[in-house]
């Protein structure tokens, strides 16, 4: 097979890669070299030959991994046994990851809930040392998912943070009562920005595609119920989707 | 033993040589992701996300704090390590650590503050905090220092990162969670950017 690398880095992870593979003795031809010349600078003809996973090894944990970048100094670390994972004797060592992962497929999720809070009109308290805060309070909403439904009590709020790089932090604190009486505090905390055109219509209250910026949050919850505690111990990512009432947040379980 | 270990770095030589492509294509797909926010639609269960970089840290011997208030406290101090991804790599800066906690319910706690040095010299202040618990022996293992499959039990951080450095600025802007694997001798952390 023949790999081009990235032309920025070809010139040294060419190099690496060839020493290693030479010292492992897998055959192969190294292609030409001249890293920043065009997208193709360098390649690497390897046989790959039928590659075996590895069912177990302390040094690379898993089958399938690929190494994406390899680190360009000799490793030195203070801590124990870990000299051993990376260094490799020959210079070059190797952050090691599966192809899935740097996709992202590494993680995986599902819905836990869709959660719609409805705001009170915020509290604007200007310029504070951090940035510029206004403090949302929440009414009420309501939350349904696979495993939880129920209403937001009021008592909440959302104490945004517009930073001076324009990003805007949410700091949101609110209780959920489930339909079956049990009470959850949730927190979380995010980040919305995107372009200035964007936000200017998101603060008249217009309707904006969500796809059109930022809106993350990352909620945690506590509860005592025991049909929910499932909720303590699982950590949480959300999408939101601003509306003039108030946002709605597509709240999923990290897996 | 000897030639166990050389066909396995043989499988990673070989394996280095498969994942060049997608480094690639990954790099090239760079600039459009920046201006791409896919968004949570009805039904949607797979959240967007790609690599960030794969966190590799050292620690020195735990301290062990005993029974406080909240439960169990364990300072972990954070010698060194590495950290590497398509956008920024370098190295742990030591002086940070790890404070666990281990709840009644048996959850333990993490909450992580460490500076990373990028290969450029920029500094990026990284902190999360996560939780860790599975089946009894499982986290019994763990214990006992061994090697276990990470999928054998959970382990999830919410990362966030202060950066002054303008070329590593995105951090500042981005969600984004690590699954974690816990060694001996310090753990490893591949952090996902939510896209």
């Amino acid at each position: 097979m023949h790999v081009d690398v990235t032309p920025s880095r070809a010139a040294t992870t060419l190099d690496a890669l060839g020493r290693m593979l030479a010292d492992l003795g897998v055959a192969h031809d190294q292609g030409q070299l001249g890293a920043g010349r065009g997208q193709r600078a360098g390649g690497l003809d390897v046989d790959t030959g039928d590659a075996p996973s590895i069912p177990s090894c302390n040094r690379f944990a898993w089958d399938g991994c690929v190494v994406i970048a390899y680190v360009p100094r000799v490793p030195c670390y203070s801590g124990g046994g870990s000299r051993e994972l990376y260094s490799t004797g020959r210079q070059a060592a190797a952050v090691v990851t599966s192809d899935s992962e740097l996709r992202g497929e590494g993680l995986s999720s599902r819905l836990l809930m869709t959660l719609q809070v409805v705001v009170s009109p915020p509290h604007r308290l200007g310029g504070v040392p951090h940035g510029t805060r206004v403090i949302a309070p929440i009414a009420g909403g309501s939350f349904e998912g696979p495993r939880l439904r129920g209403r937001v009590l009021p008592g909440g709020s959302d104490w945004t943070l517009l930073r001076s790089d324009g990003v805007l932090e949410l700091d949101l604190r609110i209780t959920l009562g489930a339909d079956d009486g049990a009470l959850i505090y949730m927190n979380s905390f995010g980040l919305r920005h995107g372009p200035p055109e964007v936000l200017a219509a998101l603060a008249r209250g217009d309707s904006v595609d969500p796809a059109q910026y930022y809106f993350r949050t990352a909620p945690r919850f506590e509860t005592s119920a025991p049909t929910y505690a499932y909720l303590n111990r699982l950590v949480a990512i959300s999408s939101g989707d601003r509306r003039a009432s108030g946002p709605i947040y597509t709240v999923e379980e990290i897996l | 033993m000897d030639v166990v270990r050389r066909d396995v770095l043989k499988t990673v030589a070989a394996s280095i040589v498969a994942g060049a492509t997608s480094s690639v294509a990954a790099c090239a797909d760079e600039a459009s992701v920046e201006n791409r926010f896919p968004s949570a639609k009805a039904g949607h269960t797979a959240m967007n996300s790609r690599l960030l970089m794969t966190v590799r840290i050292a620690a020195a011997p735990s301290q062990k704090l005993g029974t406080v208030p909240h439960g169990n406290r364990t300072v972990v101090p954070v010698t060194g390590g590495h950290f590497e991804g398509l956008r920024l790599r370098g190295e742990i800066l030591s002086g940070g650590g790890d404070w666990l906690l281990l709840r009644s319910d048996n959850v333990l706690e993490l909450d992580l503050r460490i500076t990373l040095e990028t290969d450029d010299h920029a500094l990026i202040y990284m902190t999360f905090q996560g939780l860790r618990h599975g089946p009894p022996e499982v986290i019994a293992a763990l214990g006992r220092g061994e090697v276990v499959d990470r999928a054998s039990y959970y382990f999830r951080t919410l990362p966030r990162f202060e950066t002054s450095t303008e070329s590593y600025a995105f951090l500042n802007r981005m969600v984004t969670v690590g699954v974690g694997e816990a060694r001996p001798d310090g753990a490893i952390h591949r952090i996902y950017e939510i896209l």
